[in-house]
């Protein structure tokens, strides 16, 4: 129900400043607010408070000048606050802006409408020379109205009938070129040599090389022989991902029809709309939904401006994915250890508290949502092994593209090495030992009963782990 | 359509090169029929307790048995499965760590949910979180935070101040650095809560207690920030150029007009004479001029302005820079006054100065874009 409200007092055109409607240090934010943390950097003279109220009023009811139409509601209720205000440490001209926004601002289950609101708009002003989301709280009440990933990691497993271990990935290369039949075979040996997934790659939508029906139903050949062979579960992450919605769904549709268990959609370029449409669907199908994020690096990879991975993700297990990239801390895509598990943990765990050491601005609970597998990818390889297991524990996805299809032998050794090199990791952990100082004497102990281990860690060096710190209060 | 895959022959090569896949690991073995049939009824029967149960299934699943088979013949879910045979080595590596009997007893009957979180600790560490699960008395979920916190500790540089190596610091000094950070002071306060639930050392206590005296983070009106701003960029800070009015004056009135002096971290301008300045960002071409001196002139009066429509510019000219180049422009004394002009080699009359550059004025598209403080998409 809209609220109204009479003001006595007359309307006054012009421009005010912002703060002195929007900056509200006194006020202590509800536990059914929605409040972010913003890195502001301010030009030149603006004032922290000034920018930071500019910010709640261009994201909730402001605009640049008072209007007439502004007495016809209850500004008081419906307004964004700036509650607070720090300077960020070790930066010069930074600011953390925290800002709470009633939830009646919010389309209940719309991922979309909440950054439209919150990050649509507000990164055009000429007063701010840049913008940054940090992060999201997610109150439960607001949180209960997304149904979030059609399954989850628990669901998933027991789906695929695996426990215990990491599951084990690869990307099929190289990315565009390959015919539907060769692309096939390629899975098949990946799948028949130990891996439980492989992928196609985020740009392989329906090219002329290679249409979708066309690699549709070579890699569900591919799957069916695979786990015929070797009495397990296998999938290709089919990328369902299309220039419009019907033509997705036509897509998931077939890979239904065929058995296959899971799809694949590239969330970022085809927008929280399709996104949380194909998550419902794929709740509605029983199938998992594998989520790839290309595009993010866009907004995501400046310091002080665009929004931080995290509130992707966030964002993302809302709208709803069974599986998500994440970086690998490791290899090619080597990120920072304590941010980057900061946020695989907003994706799998139920309760997160704040620590600003890894990133977390705020306290988030998940009131019991289905939780997300972090996909680590890119530039890794069996050395990487012992490191991945020790840091992404066992509900992760590890995908080895080069380091599976790079094997000297082809891929079904490749996809062998990976997989016992996996599962001796996992053993010796289990069994107690330290895989961060003894995981390469693990993987010589293997690679001397599997030819497959040892081609491959001839092949790649061998890398010294070593952790850094993770304290950085 | 061409086919621009290479054939299937390099596939082929790598099919043929298949071995045998997934070798059989050197410790599987074989069980006889009655022996898994025993092992099965065990499990069906439920005889025993749990780390039986998962050195039972370890044994039929490295004989070939399946989960999903193990399931129908037991009713064991292979989730179940997974989770007993992952505790019950957990539980094997604690006695070998030297567990207390009260331990061993306390989860040989129950508790294979809470050990087998502590499989990503070491064995010592193992013993440490399975005592303090039991003296605490910790479900599941408190058990996976404690493991997740006691590793964190673990990976640390080096012991925090005041914190022992114990299994109850690591966890209190995980919520010790949670409370550290907190400004509500009701989450704050459940925080110390929970790691003076589990602190052991006496030093560690009084860190810990030592935050319900901290009273850093009570709420009050903060003071304005001050309006800082730390300088980035070597532009930001201009340079004054002396302005020589125009071009139709004579090269020692053109050498007359003085260079301002400038000193300090800001730059500070001591100007000294009559006459104009005009203030231009410091662009590194404006400060790497050793004499510059700006002079407003037409657009007409410049060379190649043929075909262009005339307005007001700003040359910038470097008179400390007299050397010819071929790819400048150089100012010369001409007969009507000053000139502007391109030297396809060194002249024979002196140089005033190179041309360092010329400023045109800003091109207005929209004239309310100026008048505005903000400016969005509506």
């Amino acid at each position: 129900m809209v609220q109204t409200q009479q003001s006595a007092s007359s309307f006054q055109a012009g421009v005010a400043d912002y703060a002195l409607s929007y900056y509200t240090p006194d006020y202590t934010p509800k536990d059914t607010d929605i409040l972010a943390a913003f890195r502001v950097t301010p030009q030149p003279g603006v004032p922290a408070e000034e920018a930071g109220a500019a910010v709640a009023a261009e994201s909730s009811t402001g605009t640049w000048t008072t209007v007439w139409t502004d007495h016809l509601t209850d500004i008081e209720r419906y307004k964004g606050r700036c509650y607070e205000i720090e300077e960020v440490p070790g930066e010069d001209n930074q600011y953390f802006v925290f800002v709470a926004y009633p939830m009646d601002l919010f389309e209940e289950g719309s991922v979309t409408n909440l950054l439209t609101s919150i990050v649509g708009n507000v990164f055009g002003f000429k007063a701010l020379r840049a913008l940054r989301l940090e992060d999201l709280r997610i109150p439960v009440a607001y949180l209960k109205s997304f149904q979030g990933p059609p399954h989850g990691i628990t669901v998933e497993r027991d789906k695929l009938n695996k426990y215990g271990r990491p599951l084990l990935g690869c990307t099929l290369k190289p990315k565009l070129g390959l015919s539907a039949k060769n692309y096939g075979r390629a899975a098949y040996e990946c799948l028949r040599g130990g891996l439980d997934f492989t992928k196609d790659d985020e740009n392989v939508n329906s090219q002329p090389f290679m249409r979708w029906r066309d690699r549709y139903l070579f890699v569900a050949e591919a799957i069916n022989k695979a786990q015929a062979e070797t009495n397990e579960i296998k999938g290709h992450y089919l990328n369902v991902t299309a220039p419009t919605c019907e033509e997705m769904l036509k897509r998931a549709e077939f890979a239904k029809e065929l058995g296959m268990p899971i799809i694949m959609h590239d969330f970022f370029t085809g927008g929280f709309t399709a996104n949380t449409t194909l998550s419902k669907w794929c709740r509605d199908n029983g199938m998992l939904l594998h989520v790839h994020r290309a595009m993010h690096a866009v907004v995501d990879r400046q310091k002080n401006h665009g929004m931080h991975f995290r509130t992707l993700a966030k964002c993302l297990r809302m709208s709803g994915g069974d599986h998500l990239h994440a970086g690998t801390v490791v290899g090619k895509l080597e990120g920072d250890r304590a941010l980057t598990l900061g946020f695989v943990d907003l994706m799998r765990e139920d309760h997160i508290e704040e620590d600003r050491s890894r990133g977390i601005f705020f306290t988030q609970d998940w009131a019991s949502m289905p939780s997300v597998m972090p996909v680590a990818s890119g530039g890794i390889h069996v050395w990487h092994m012992p490191a991945l297991v020790d840091i992404f524990g066992d509900d992760s996805c590890l995908q080895f593209g080069g380091g599976t299809l790079g094997h000297p032998w082809g891929n079904a050794p490749g996809a062998t090495a990976n997989r016992v090199a996996l599962e001796a990791c996992v053993q010796a952990r289990n069994e107690g030992r330290n895989l961060a100082r003894e995981g390469n004497e693990v993987l010589k102990e293997a690679a001397r009963w599997s030819p497959e281990l040892k081609e491959a860690t001839e092949l790649w060096e061998e890398i010294k782990f070593e952790y850094d710190t993770v304290d950085t209060l | 359509m061409t086919r621009h895959d290479k054939s299937d022959t390099l596939v082929n090569d790598h099919l043929s090169n298949l071995v045998q896949l997934m070798p059989e690991q050197p410790q599987s073995a074989s069980l006889s029929q009655q022996q898994a049939s025993e092992l099965l009824q065990t499990l069906r029967q439920k005889e025993g307790n749990w780390v039986e149960w998962g050195k039972s299934c370890q044994q039929l699943q490295k004989a070939g048995y399946d989960n999903q088979t193990i399931f129908e013949e037991t009713g064991l879910q292979p989730v179940h499965q997974n989770q007993v045979i992952v505790a019950a080595q957990v539980y094997e590596s604690i006695i070998q760590a030297g567990a207390s009997e009260e331990v061993k007893t306390y989860f040989a009957q129950k508790g294979s949910d809470i050990i087998y979180e502590f499989r990503i600790l070491p064995p010592n560490k193992r013993v440490e979180a399975a005592t303090l699960a039991m003296d605490k008395q910790l479900a599941q979920a408190d058990a996976h935070e404690i493991a997740k916190a006691i590793k964190d500790f673990s990976e640390l540089n080096s012991l925090p101040e005041r914190f022992t190596d114990c299994a109850g610091d690591a966890v209190a000094y995980k919520y010790w650095k949670l409370a550290r950070g907190k400004k509500d002071l009701q989450a704050r306060s459940r925080l110390i809560a929970q790691g003076l639930r589990y602190v052991a050392s006496e030093t560690a206590r009084e860190k810990i207690e030592n935050l319900l005296s901290d009273f850093t983070v009570v709420p009050e009106t903060p003071a304005p920030t001050l309006p800082l701003y730390r300088l980035e960029q070597e532009d930001e800070l201009p340079r004054i150029l002396p302005v020589v009015p125009s071009l139709d004056i004579s090269a020692s009135q053109f050498q007359s007009y003085s260079q301002p002096q400038q000193q300090g971290t800001f730059r500070f301008n001591k100007l000294s004479g009559e006459g104009e300045w005009v203030a231009l960002p410091g662009w590194q071409t404006i400060w790497a001029a050793a004499d510059p001196v700006a002079i407003p002139c037409q657009r007409e009066q410049l060379p190649k302005s043929e075909s262009l429509a005339n307005e007001p510019v700003l040359v910038v000219v470097d008179r400390g820079d007299r050397q010819w180049y071929l790819h400048s422009y150089f100012l010369i004394e001409q007969e009507n006054g000053l000139g502007i002009q391109w030297f396809e080699q060194a002249p024979n009359q002196p140089l005033l100065g190179r041309v360092v550059l010329i400023l045109r004025p800003k091109r207005v598209v929209d004239e309310g874009a100026i008048a505005q403080s903000w400016q969005y998409e509506e």
